[in-house]
């Protein structure tokens, strides 16, 4: 749809607006009077803001008018919203801050937000976690969903603390940079996961979830600021089958409160699974640990898979070049020798038939593939370099390999502790670099140096993310495009399904 | 000590916190209000800045000046209550001929508040003479109100008889509601105003024996009050007595020479009348009162003060008095202390309460009137009442000068559950209260909220930077390296506010815990100044850092031509804050290499540079300035 230049929608206070972009597509908005927020975040009035790849919902506090140009898929007024609600459950959080604040025996609302897919969950931590933000405190945002990217590459799962205002443009905002950023920017911690479901490796997701969660409750711990405010935690889709997982994320996290975003059943099953740790007062005299309910926003759509590789590619991209506001300049360095690297790839256990970005190159044709910026002549250009790539063949082939290699790994159903994983080498495997495994491949350095042994780089956090444009195994050499100018970082690879073409 | 002249000074900043208020801020109206209590001795200057600011500024601000008044006379009352008074007519009349017709309007609803509120004392608010001119003048200009006004004076203004005992009648009549508990905290905070008064005097001359007996017997006074319950017709005599007296110190510490007009009180000028209205009064209120209780009776008491102030003969009453003055000399510090502790003369909690109650219809910063949701919203969430949320809001005590809304936030009832069905969830007009109100300036580019003016000011001179930053395309901007999960841990958000993006000033506006900072850079670039070589022509010259051109200004101090916040370092010229910044990175590089690591302060929020250990930014900032 084409706005066909300005037009205007006027919003009664309470209600909402709702708008899809697509990738294709771009909305330019502008408040024209009231005030309105977007997943919690307040929108500057009278100031240009352009949406890409979204969908989205304004909340009206006021009669607003808002004014807007360009293309997108839909846009409609609807009077429900659950923006009152969440409103509400915001002010019973900080309450609860208030308390915890004032007493040493009470933990700060530590919250875990589940729900099925498209439930909005990553909506309501957003409400969260901006209007946290708005009371002045630093609330912490734990995103455990790998097919997003908080503050980082999809496929890792981090912790981040939230400093100043969301970037509703962007979704949430920009790690730190070595200039000026448009808005604060945060410093996350970050941990490579590789894939984009959970089920490709249950263990290694879990291994991460407790490595990730020892490092929040250290922070909380010589952190006060942010442990007087909390921590919100994102997850992927989960279901009552994973109720064993859920059991671990709250144990781990020291959770205290559930939501469960419309699931009735999920609620149910979780109110009896935690019925014993379930004491609804803020006294003091035991931890509070309740599960709540909401309803889920009739907003809500579904994100199809075409849409979820699209906003994973526009983040991919985003890491190296930036975004309108703030333009990067990623390094690549070329010709380097395979044997100064140290590669392990992370063992997809079960493949899984969905959004995994691995099949990347049989879908090149949709357009909703392509990078963000880039017209029907470039793709043209594109599907011609593609072609004249051999490596094409090479990486259907390598999807072969590894569904051979499935069948050779165990599949372990109920995955056993963390310690006894670690050992097995079911979690990752060194692999000796060759084009058929990178070529294209996302990569994570992670703070373990090239020597150090599998335990540390297991146990180690992510430095900084490589895409390898090229690789040729006659000559040996590899060339990486790096975020950052310099050397080649000393450290250990790691690498799961992602593939970005530049 | 205070002396006349710093007390100038008070007045002097004072104004020129006035003339931020530039809008309808009720933070800052609230902080000065609260800062005319805190100096309250120099009550005198603080409110001729204020007629001052109400004289000088543009129109369209002078209703501002005037809620602040208004905010002032409520919350404290005495002295500033006698002080505006006797210029209030005037004041109010020349205003609102200069003003338009929507602040005019807003004039008469902040009129009408005056004509029936009370002040913390349960006295009138203004003079009556100053209220009936303005009435008067408002019923001339106002043909179409005039009607209305009539009909608020028959219904609610008592203040329209002026002999002193019908006047002090109907103060008893009109506060039927208010019960001698309340009555005896409102006496007591107005002894309190009186005591800082006196003792500022005090500081001024502290050979005046006068005045320390004073402070004395005042603070007895109020040992009566919170000690024993007195009825009514008793405290009532106190409030009047006291009421009296008061006007009398006031005029005393205000010489009547800076007030072109009499000032327009309802009792008799000090000094020899005032005396005489003193032990009149006292003779036939009080004259009833057991003669053993004598020593008891704070009327007698403030005749006492009187009798001190002006050396007439001593009544029976001052002799019984100065007994029991003298063992409660000693024991001054406890008595004091028992009062605060019993709570009995916070002020500041009574005062602040009631600033600018919600329901009046204020221009709301965010925009215009609002439709809350029509019907209930579903109901999930135990959510409190309206008037807790009102109350909260009310109650800016809390929101210190530089606002925490945190700490303005007391949800005592208010659970994650939902279990309770039955409750109803606040419209989100209470919210918008709640959220946007409380925090009244919207930054123009990212929507952010701020309490102050400084506070916005320095958020948008933050903007201006980084926007000046990203545009310059000379510069290469890249993705930093994430932290180590060890560093992570060991991180405080400080130091990223504090580095982001040139953000330095932002960082200690911008976050709280940046208070600690070991210093202010702004304030410290401001000192660091190069004159300028004879040899430079143009008078200009590069920051060798951030490639920014420094011109020359000319400082008034040394009388030399400069450069401003520069510092000169191996013959190479930098902005010192780029210097400073890139040179505390450095450091903690060189720290790291040297295996220097300083341990973490895990109590407070200290803005430790040396904890960043990013290592990405360090290097493109050597790449940019090798050393």
């Amino acid at each position: 749809m084409d706005s066909g230049g300005k037009s205007q929608v006027n919003i009664p206070a309470g209600s909402e607006w709702r708008f899809e972009v697509d990738f294709s597509q771009e909305l330019t908005i502008k408040v024209v009077s009231g005030v309105v927020e977007i997943n919690g975040t307040e929108l500057p009035n009278n100031f240009d803001l352009k949406f890409k790849g979204v969908k989205l919902s304004i909340f009206c506090y006021q009669d607003s008018i808002i004014e807007y140009y360009g293309t997108f898929s839909s846009e409609y007024v609807s009077d429900e919203s659950v923006v009152p609600q969440y409103v509400a459950l915001h002010f019973a959080l900080q309450n609860f801050r208030n308390k915890a604040a004032t007493n040493n025996n009470l933990n700060a609302p530590r919250v875990l937000v589940i729900g099925g897919k498209d439930s909005g969950k990553t909506t309501l931590s957003k409400v969260l976690v901006s209007y946290a933000v708005k009371m002045d405190s630093f609330p912490m945002v734990v995103n455990l969903d790998p097919q997003e990217g908080v503050y980082t590459m999809p496929g890792a799962l981090s912790a981040t603390v939230v400093n100043d205002v969301l970037d509703v443009e962007q979704g949430w905002g920009q790690s730190i940079l070595s200039g000026a950023s448009a808005f604060h920017p945060t410093q996350p911690a970050v941990t490579y996961y590789g894939y984009d479901h959970i089920n490709s490796n249950p263990s290694y997701y879990r291994y991460n979830i407790q490595k990730l969660a020892s490092v929040v409750d250290k922070r909380l711990e010589n952190d006060e600021m942010v442990r007087q405010t909390g921590v919100i935690i994102d997850t992927p889709a989960l279901t009552n089958k994973d109720s064993s997982l859920i059991e671990e994320i709250v144990e781990a996290f020291s959770v205290n409160l559930i939501i469960v975003l419309g699931n009735e059943r999920l609620f149910i099953d979780l109110k009896k699974t935690f019925s014993e740790k379930i004491y609804e007062s803020l006294d003091g005299q035991k931890q509070f640990f309740n599960v709540l309910k909401f309803s889920k926003s009739g907003g809500c759509v579904d994100k199809d898979d075409a849409f979820i590789r699209a906003r994973q590619q526009s983040l991919i991209k985003q890491y190296f070049y930036g975004d309108r506001k703030q333009v990067l300049s990623p390094y690549t360095i070329t010709s380097i020798d395979y044997s100064r690297l140290s590669v392990y790839r992370i063992v997809e256990s079960n493949k899984v038939n969905t959004t995994s970005a691995t099949d990347n190159s049989e879908n090149l044709d949709a357009s909703s593939v392509l990078p963000i910026g880039m017209d029907a002549e470039e793709k043209a250009l594109l599907e011609e370099l593609e072609q004249s790539k051999a490596d094409a063949a090479v990486m259907s082939a390598s999807t072969v390999k590894k569904e051979q290699e499935k069948e050779e790994v165990p599949i372990s159903e109920a995955p056993a502790e963390p310690e006894a994983i670690v050992t097995d080498g079911e979690l990752i495997e060194k692999l000796e670099p060759e084009s058929s495994s990178l070529q294209n491949a996302v990569i994570a350095f992670v703070h373990a140096d090239i020597d150090e042994p599998m335990t540390k780089v297991l146990d180690s956090g992510v430095l900084c993310f490589g895409y390898i444009s090229d690789a040729n195994d006659l000559k040996k050499k590899l060339s990486v495009l790096l975020p950052v100018q310099g050397n080649l970082p000393n450290k250990t690879i790691v690498f799961g399904g992602f593939r970005y073409v530049d | 000590m205070s002396s006349e002249k710093e007390l100038q000074l008070v007045g002097e900043d004072y104004y020129s916190s006035l003339t931020e208020l530039t809008f309808n801020s009720k933070p800052l109206i609230t902080t000065l209000t609260i800062l005319a209590q805190e100096n309250i001795s120099a009550a005198k200057y603080i409110t001729n800045a204020i007629i001052k600011r109400i004289t000088k500024c543009v129109p369209s601000q002078k209703l501002y000046s005037l809620y602040l008044l208004d905010s002032i006379c409520k919350n404290i009352g005495s002295p500033y209550t006698v002080l505006f008074g006797s210029n209030l007519s005037n004041l109010f009349i020349e205003t609102y001929t200069l003003v338009d017709d929507v602040q005019r309007k807003k004039m008469i609803d902040l009129f009408k508040t005056w004509k029936v509120t009370k002040s913390t004392s349960g006295m009138p608010l203004f003079p009556h003479e100053a209220i009936q001119m303005i009435e008067k003048f408002l019923i001339k200009v106002t043909k179409p109100n005039a009607q209305q006004l009539g009909n608020q004076q028959q219904r609610g203004n008592p203040l329209l008889h002026s002999n002193g005992q019908q006047f002090f009648n109907n103060g008893n009549i009109n506060n039927k509601p208010q019960t001698p508990q309340t009555m005896t905290k409102s006496l007591i905070s107005e002894i309190g105003n009186l005591q800082s008064i006196i003792s500022g005097r005090l500081a001024l001359n502290p050979n005046n024996a006068k005045d320390s007996q004073k402070l004395v017997i005042l603070d007895q006074l109020k040992n009566i009050l919170s000690s024993s319950a007195l009825g009514p017709s008793e405290l009532a005599g106190i409030q009047q007595q006291l009421k009296e007296f008061s006007s009398g110190e006031i005029q005393t510490t205000n010489p009547p020479v800076t007030n072109n007009q009499p000032i327009h009180i309802h009792t008799p000028p000090p000094n020899q009348g005032f005396v005489n209205n003193i032990s009149s009064n006292s003779s036939s209120t009080m004259i009833n009162a057991n003669v053993n209780t004598m020593a008891l009776n704070p009327a007698a008491l403030l005749s006492s003060i009187a009798s001190n102030n002006n050396h007439v003969q001593q009544s029976p009453s001052f002799t019984a008095n100065n007994n029991s003055v003298k063992p409660n000399n000693i024991d001054m510090n406890t008595l004091f202390n028992t009062l605060q502790s019993t709570g009995l003369i916070n002020l500041n909690k009574s005062g602040n309460m009631a600033l600018h109650p919600p329901q009046s219809n204020k221009p709301g910063i965010i925009g215009g009137n609002v439709q809350p949701r029509k019907g209930p919203l579903k109901p999930l969430v135990n959510l409190p009442s309206t008037s807790i949320l009102q109350s909260i809001l009310t109650n800016t005590k809390q929101v210190k000068p530089k606002s925490d809304v945190r700490s303005a936030l007391d949800y005592s009832d208010f659970l994650p559950t939902n279990s309770s069905n039955s409750s109803k969830l606040p419209n989100i007009r209470e919210f918008q209260k709640l959220l946007f109100e409380s925090k009244p300036i919207k930054c123009n580019n990212c929507g952010k909220r701020f309490t102050d003016t400084q506070e916005s000011q320095n958020h948008m001179d933050w903007h201006f930077r980084i926007n000046k930053r990203l545009k310059d395309t000379a510069s290469i901007n890249t993705r930093s390296h994430y932290l180590s999960l060890e560093d992570f841990v060991l991180f405080k958000e400080s130091e990223i506010l504090g580095e982001g993006g040139d953000s330095t000033t932002e960082a200690n506006n911008d976050s709280r815990d940046v208070t600690t900072a070991p210093s202010d850079n702004s304030s410290d670039a401001s000192k660091h100044y190069i004159v300028i070589p004879d040899d430079c022509t143009d008078m200009s010259t590069i920051c060798n850092i951030c490639k920014d051109t420094l011109k020359g200004v000319f400082h008034d101090e040394t009388g030399e031509w400069v450069w401003k916040n520069a510092i000169q370092v191996n013959q190479k010229i930098y902005h010192w804050i780029c210097y400073n910044e890139t040179s505390s990175k450095r450091k903690a590089e060189e720290d790291k290499i040297r295996g220097v690591s300083k341990k973490p302060n895990l109590n407070g929020l200290k803005f430790d540079v040396s904890l960043l250990k990013s290592l990405s930014t360090i290097n493109s900032l050597s790449t940019i300035n090798p050393s």
